[in-house]
Order: C-alpha cells, then sequence, then structure tokens
C-alpha cells in the first residue's frame, strides 16, 4: 500500500482508533525515554536542558494532536501543524549549534513577549469599563505575570521585537546546513498559515462555469480525502527532533522510530 | 505586625501608573530594560549561590531558625579563628578543613561540633568529590541522606520564600557577627521578623534588604568562584533521578 491511500472508511473505524491510541503511547514513550537521568544533562546550565526538553515535548504534541484528529490529514490545516513541526525542528537545530547562548536567547524572547503583552494590558485593563472583564484580564495579566517573574526580575527582561534569533528562518536553516528543510517543506506549508494564494486557489475557490463569467472564481470549501501520507510525514518530523536530540546528547537508545510504528501499524491494519 | 495589602506579591504591577515599558530605550528591534546600560554581571542566587550556602541550609532544616543559627554561629567564629583572611561562609572552603584542624577546634562560645556533624552528614556522604574529609560520618543509608537534601533544597532554594530569605538572613547575620561585613543595625533587626513574622511588610522589606546586601557581597568577592556550585548541580543528576509523573495523559 501507498500511504496516501484513503483511511476513512475500510477497515473498521475502532481498529484504526485503538492503533492511533497506540500510536500516542509510543511517541510518549520515546520522549519519556529521553526525559530522565540516562540523558546527560548539564544541570548547571539548566536552561539548555529546559529549552530541548520543552521543544521535543513540543514536537511530539503536535503529532498525537494531529493523530488524534483524522479529519484534520488533508491540505485545509494539517500543514499549519506541520509548519509548526519544521519550525520547531530547525529551532532547536538551530540552538543545539550554541547552545549555552542560543537557549537562553530563546528563553529571554519568550519573557520579553511574555512582559509585551502585559505592557499592552496595563493600558487595556485601565481603559476598561465593565468592572467583570477588568477583573478577568487582571486575572490573567497577573497569571502571566507570575509566571514571568518566576523565571526572570521583569525590570531586567528586554523586549525582542523582530525574530527571536535575529534571522529568518531560511538564514536558520542555512546555519544548520538543511536548505531543503526550508525550500521543500517551511515554504509549501507556509501558503496554508498565510493563507496566500497557491493555497486559497486550489482549496478554496471553484470555477464558475458560466461561459459569460470569464472563469471567474466562486467561494469553495474543497472536499478532500484524508490523507495518511500527511501523519506520516508528521511522525518524520518528530523522529528528526530526536534524532537531533539523541545527537546533541550521544545516546544511543534503540526505540522504533514514529514514522516506522506508524506506517507499519497502519500498513498491517490495511492488510487484514 | 502589619499584613501587606495583597498576598498577591507582584500583581500590584499591572494596576500601578508607571508602564512596565517605562525607561526603556530603543536600539534597533529591541526595548533594552533600563538596566542594561549598568556595568553589572549577573549572579545566580540558585545555580551559584546557594550551593555555597547549603550548609547552613541543612543546619536551619534539621535544627530551625533560631537554634540552627546558634549551632552556626560559634562555628564560624571557630573558623574564623583560623584564618581571618579564608572565606568560610562558602561550603567550598569549610570541605577544605583539615581532620586536624577540626579536632583542635575549640567550642568557646557553645557546643557546635555534634550538632555540625549530624546536619552536614548528607553532604559529606552523598558528594565526596568536595572533600568533608573532617566529618567522617558513619556509613548509612544513602537514600535518607538524599532525602534530606532534597527537602533542604527544595524549602531554601527560593530566594524569595521565606525559608530562602531566612537563609539569607542568617548568612548576613554570620558574617556581621564575625566582623567581615558592616551591617546597618536596622539590617539586623529586621532579620528576625522574616522568621517571626512572614508575609508582613516588615518582613519583605528585611528579605529584600538581606538579599541586596547578600548579592553586593558575593559578587565582590566571589567572580569565577564556581567551581564548587557547577559539581553541585552536575552530580545532582546522578545523585537523584528526575521526579515527574510518568503516566500517559
Amino acid at each position: 500500500m501507498t500511504t496516501t491511500e484513503n483511511v476513512n472508511d475500510e477497515p473498521s473505524l475502532d481498529k484504526i482508533g485503538n492503533f492511533l491510541d497506540e500510536y500516542v503511547k509510543h511517541v510518549h514513550s520515546r520522549i519519556d525515554l529521553r526525559n530522565g537521568s540516562d540523558v546527560p544533562l548539564d544541570l548547571y546550565y539548566g536552561h539548555v536542558p529546559s529549552v530541548f526538553a520543552g521543544l521535543l515535548a513540543r514536537q511530539g504534541t503536535l503529532t498525537i494532536k494531529l493523530a488524534l484528529c483524522p479529519p484534520l490529514w488533508d491540505g485545509h490545516v494539517a500543514p499549519m501543524l506541520l509548519r509548526g513541526m519544521v519550525e520547531c525542528l530547525v529551532t532547536a537545530r538551530w540552538i543545539m549549534l550554541d547552545p549555552l547562548i542560543r537557549a537562553a536567547e530563546y528563553i529571554s524572547y519568550g519573557l520579553g513577549q511574555a512582559k509585551l503583552t502585559l505592557s499592552r494590558m496595563q493600558n487595556e485593563i485601565e481603559d476598561e469599563p465593565d468592572p467583570e472583564t477588568k477583573e478577568r484580564l487582571l486575572s490573567f495579566a497577573q497569571m502571566q505575570e507570575s509566571w514571568i517573574v518566576s523565571q526572570r526580575l521583569i525590570q531586567f527582561i528586554d523586549v525582542n521585537l523582530g525574530s527571536w534569533s535575529g534571522m529568518s528562518i531560511r538564514k536558520m536553516c542555512e546555519e544548520i546546513g538543511d536548505v531543503d528543510l526550508y525550500r521543500f517543506w517551511f515554504v509549501p506549508f507556509s501558503t496554508t498559515v498565510h493563507n496566500t494564494w497557491q493555497h486559497v486557489s486550489v482549496c478554496n475557490t471553484k470555477i464558475c462555469t458560466n461561459p459569460l463569467h470569464m472563469e471567474h472564481r466562486l467561494s469553495h470549501i474543497a472536499s478532500r480525502p484524508m490523507d495518511a501520507d500527511i501523519m506520516r510525514m508528521s511522525a518524520k518530523f518528530f523522529d528528526k527532533l530526536v534524532i537531533a536530540f539523541d545527537d546533541f546528547y550521544r545516546l544511543k537508545f534503540h526505540d522504533i522510530s514514529a514514522e516506522t510504528f506508524f506506517r507499519d501499524g497502519l500498513m498491517e491494519i490495511l492488510e487484514e | 505586625m502589619a499584613k501587606r495589602e495583597s498576598d498577591a506579591p507582584y500583581s500590584f504591577r499591572v494596576n500601578r501608573k508607571e508602564p512596565i515599558l517605562e525607561g526603556h530605550t530603543r536600539n534597533r528591534k529591541k526595548l533594552l530594560n533600563p538596566f542594561s546600560s549598568l556595568p553589572y554581571t549577573q549572579t545566580s542566587f540558585t545555580a551559584d549561590i546557594f550551593p555555597e550556602l547549603l550548609w547552613l541550609a541543612l543546619i536551619l532544616d534539621r535544627f530551625g531558625y533560631r537554634p540552627g543559627i546558634e549551632i552556626a554561629t560559634p562555628f564560624q567564629v571557630a573558623l574564623y579563628k583560623i584564618s581571618k583572611k579564608r572565606p568560610w561562609y562558602r561550603l567550598s572552603e569549610i570541605a577544605k578543613l583539615s581532620p586536624k584542624q577540626w579536632e583542635r577546634m575549640a567550642e568557646p562560645t557553645g557546643p557546635f561540633k555534634e550538632a555540625i556533624m549530624e546536619a552536614l552528614a548528607p553532604i559529606a556522604l552523598v558528594y565526596p568529590e568536595l572533600g568533608m574529609k573532617f566529618l567522617k560520618p558513619a556509613k548509612s543509608d544513602s537514600n535518607e541522606h538524599i532525602l534530606r537534601l532534597k527537602n533542604s533544597v527544595r524549602r531554601f532554594s527560593n530566594r524569595f520564600e521565606t525559608p530562602g530569605s531566612a537563609l539569607i538572613g542568617g548568612f548576613v547575620f554570620l558574617q556581621a557577627f564575625v566582623g567581615r561585613m558592616q551591617v546597618p543595625p536596622d539590617v539586623i533587626g529586621g532579620i528576625n521578623s522574616i522568621v517571626s513574622s512572614p508575609g508582613s511588610d516588615e518582613a519583605e522589606t528585611a528579605s529584600s534588604m538581606v538579599r541586596a546586601t547578600m548579592l553586593a557581597m558575593w559578587s565582590a568577592d566571589n567572580e569565577d568562584k564556581k567551581e564548587w556550585p557547577k559539581v553541585f548541580w552536575r552530580a545532582n543528576l546522578k545523585v537523584s533521578g528526575c521526579d515527574y509523573d510518568r503516566k500517559c495523559e
């Protein structure tokens, strides 16, 4: 079989559902294996392992969430998640080139963005006439501020208004030596995120067939078959980050890749 | 003792008139915080200072705040009698004490040796790389020692909470007592409030004063002396594995 086969009618949905639950457990197990004392973490510079642990779990979260929503396995929404996964992978690999500095920069950027949001909320709260809304906003602002100050005193945080790395994703891909990641994955997936013409015209328009109308387009929500290959790709991007993580820490775990688990498992079900 | 108006220490900030970004300057795509142009080096209390104060944290944890200081004071006095120049407030310095120096050490202002041996046994047993040869604790259940260490680190390593503030207050008091630091009387007087009325405005003021006093002294005295803190945090991965809920959600 090819993984692009339609999987929404046969075999039974129960079997597919159970298999996807197993896939979720498998992704968890891959993360758990790398979440313990077997990894030579440098706890003195705890920000580095914290960032990598977070990005690994983020990548796992995205593939798990996609696995749990087969109706999203088409060109309408899944590329948004896949682009996020590519970016997560690039971010982790780029930080790995200079972990002490870049992991700190990554964290600082996040704290700065939260501080900026807080600053905007400050004006919003002051001008809010409705006491109930004001209370709700205040509660959110307090939560946000507590999160920031649990990591750094707010007065000492800079706010970076540009990209967190100070460069584009394309440049980051160049630096990690993987421009194809940008050209063949990041850019095509971005069309869905940014709703550009090459996505919208294909997925959200239909040509009016009236010859008097000069082929203008009508709004349309294109029906797309569920494509298991999209899910396989998400497993692959998760695996790529696992490989980068293992290389960085020189780990030799022999657990099965998520892509193999997904592809072989699905094939088994379809062949039954 | 007056209670603080709000239990949320930072929440007032969103209500106050001064904007969060007040004083920031723009440099290309960055808004730089007002302190960024000042010539200061960052010192992390948790990463770099706390491991050196672990000895005091263990004593305070074992015996309580006041009895702990009553034990630590004659210990520090006796250490500074050996040499006034050595930074005996640092665990890595205490660890260099030889068994002979320990044996000869008098207990002029009160007994402390037995209590020190009991409190610091976990350090000697769990971190052999540090030395601490003078302690010679009997081999015993390492799990119990690790548990004691974990509890003390959990309790005392946050400088914004009462135990962490008490630890820093204890440090400042001891440095003043042995004459290594000139501290205004109101700072010493306020230290008591950290443990007697935690959460009060007086305690909060005292906490921030001892934090500032300690950081000023520490930065001047200990730049580049981070060997033991690095060993401590790195060793801890082997001492005790990660604690987290492993179940799949």
